[in-house]
């Protein structure tokens, strides 16, 4: 299985901070029948900036790890941008890195109640540049909660989007994992991935959460294959996105 | 990991995509008809330029777009299929392409048309998908740039065939078919509102547009009128 946004690299975000945290988390996610990781650092959250020439240096600190553990997963680059104006700009500058440090997919977080106003307008700005905006858990989006309109719109133009395994799971309660549940049902989500962070609170919960959509559907809408499609190179299986009913007054009421 | 295959998707490709995958069906028989009857709406002028489009959403129109650019391409013409819907884009769903080039950046000029249409499975069928949507969509459809768009892929097509958003929804299908040698407009069947088909011929008449024709889709058929094919499907 592959992993396409964890917070896997030591000393540079909110994830592990020293080579030992990030070998139990290696541990969980190879527990979890995971075989690639792409390390996706915060960056200009406010809090953290991980340029590209950064990542890249840890990358292969941790890689080296692993091997030194004799673990078989490989860790390849990447990054989880905090929306901004010139993303595409930087991605020109050498700053921001693709998915797997060799694709056209950037991995994007929007602020967690908002989708700010100028948020079309810069995917527009990335995919113009050939890149393809990959909106982070949108599921934990307060404001696409609120009106999955939002989100709709953004994928019909063209971003995708990854939800967490976690969330798919339950570990976020029951509203948001009937949430992404829905959002993978109507095209709206495209990949699931661990967004780990540590092993107690926000580890891998990738196998739970398969094992959720598929007791749902029976099938899993090839989120997973998506992952593996997006490593390799290969064009993903899409299909084109369905606008989910914004909720009543009476279904408000009821689903609190 | 082996995901269960995602079969229903495959097959409902296939299902939209009926000339093909299928031409001897009824449907394909259908489509095969509307083509012969747009070429023969004009006399003295060959129809180079379809607009394809209808009232609301829902009714059909990137399936019919689709096949009948299936059709006229089985019959040896250069036919390219341009999807203009930026609001819900599909055609690359249904061609299961990439969508990081297409119309929108031909129009802003990062790229070339004949680098930019991808040649399908299908002999003589060119697609260009929408490319990255804009947030001002329209804009670009009525500019100079989209004269200069008509002029090259002219050069390059017999036939080109634009999906289009719905006309009461956006002005997009309007400013459209006006540049366009003729309109078609599809009507589904128990769903198309009467008045809003009407006011969306008038939308298209007072564009100064010519309407080829409407297509009526997912009429019911009763059982005896199709008990001259060979076969239901």
């Amino acid at each position: 299985m592959i992993d396409i946004h964890c917070h896997i690299l030591y000393g540079v975000d909110d994830g592990p901070q020293n080579e030992t945290e990030t070998l139990a988390l290696l541990h969980q996610a190879i527990e979890d029948g995971v075989t690639d990781i792409i390390a996706t650092p915060h960056h200009r959250n406010r809090h953290f900036i991980n340029e590209k020439k950064d990542v890249l240096i840890l990358v292969d600190k941790v890689n080296s790890l692993a091997q030194e553990n004799r673990l078989s997963i490989t860790i390849h680059p990447g990054q989880e941008v905090r929306i901004y104006g010139e993303i595409a700009e930087d991605y020109a500058r050498d700053e921001i890195l693709n998915l797997a440090g060799k694709t056209n997919y950037v991995l994007v977080e929007l602020p967690s109640s908002q989708v700010p106003a100028y948020t079309e307008r810069v995917l527009y700005e990335m995919q113009v540049a050939g890149l393809i905006p990959i909106i982070a858990h949108p599921e934990r989006n307060s404001a696409i909660m609120e009106d999955p309109g939002k989100l709709y719109s953004l994928i019909n133009q063209g971003a995708l989007s990854q939800v967490t395994a976690a969330s798919i799971a339950g570990d976020f309660g029951k509203k948001i994992q009937k949430f992404s549940i829905e959002l993978v049902e109507h095209q709206l989500a495209h990949f699931i991935a661990s967004d780990a962070h540590d092993t107690r609170h926000r580890g891998f919960a990738m196998k739970r959460a398969q094992k959720a959509i598929e007791s749902a559907h029976g099938h899993d809408f090839g989120v997973f294959e998506n992952a593996d499609r997006l490593l390799k190179g290969h064009s993903l299986q899409l299909n084109p996105p369905m606008e989910m009913k914004t909720k009543g007054f009476w279904s408000k009421l009821l689903n609190r | 990991m082996a995901a269960k295959p995602k079969k229903s998707n495959m097959d409902s490709k296939k299902r939209n995509l009926i000339a093909e995958y299928n031409p001897k069906s009824v449907a394909s028989e259908q489509y095969r008809t509307i083509r012969t009857n747009i070429q023969f709406s004009a006399i003295d002028e060959d129809i180079r330029t379809i607009t394809v489009s209808s009232s609301s959403p829902g009714e059909g129109k990137s399936t019919t777009a689709a096949n009948l650019a299936i059709v006229f391409a089985q019959q040896g013409k250069k036919v390219l299929l341009v999807d203009a819907d930026m609001r819900k884009p599909t055609v690359h769903f249904t061609f299961n392409m990439m969508n990081t080039i297409g119309l929108t950046t031909v129009l802003t000029r990062q790229s070339e048309l004949d680098k930019t249409a991808n040649q399908t499975d299908i002999e003589n069928l060119d697609i260009l998908s929408s490319g990255p949507i804009p947030p001002n969509p329209s804009e670009l459809l009525s500019s100079r740039v989209m004269n200069r768009f008509f002029d090259t892929a002219k050069n390059m097509y017999d036939l080109i065939i634009f999906d289009t958003p719905p006309v009461l929804a956006v002005t997009d299908a309007q400013v459209l078919s006006h540049q366009c040698d003729g309109t078609i407009l599809v009507v589904r069947a128990g769903i198309a509102d009467k008045d809003k088909v009407t006011k969306a011929k008038e939308a298209i008449v007072s564009a100064k547009a010519k309407i080829l024709g409407v297509v009526l889709n997912d009429k019911k058929m009763k059982s005896n009128d199709e008990y001259y094919y060979y076969g239901n499907n």
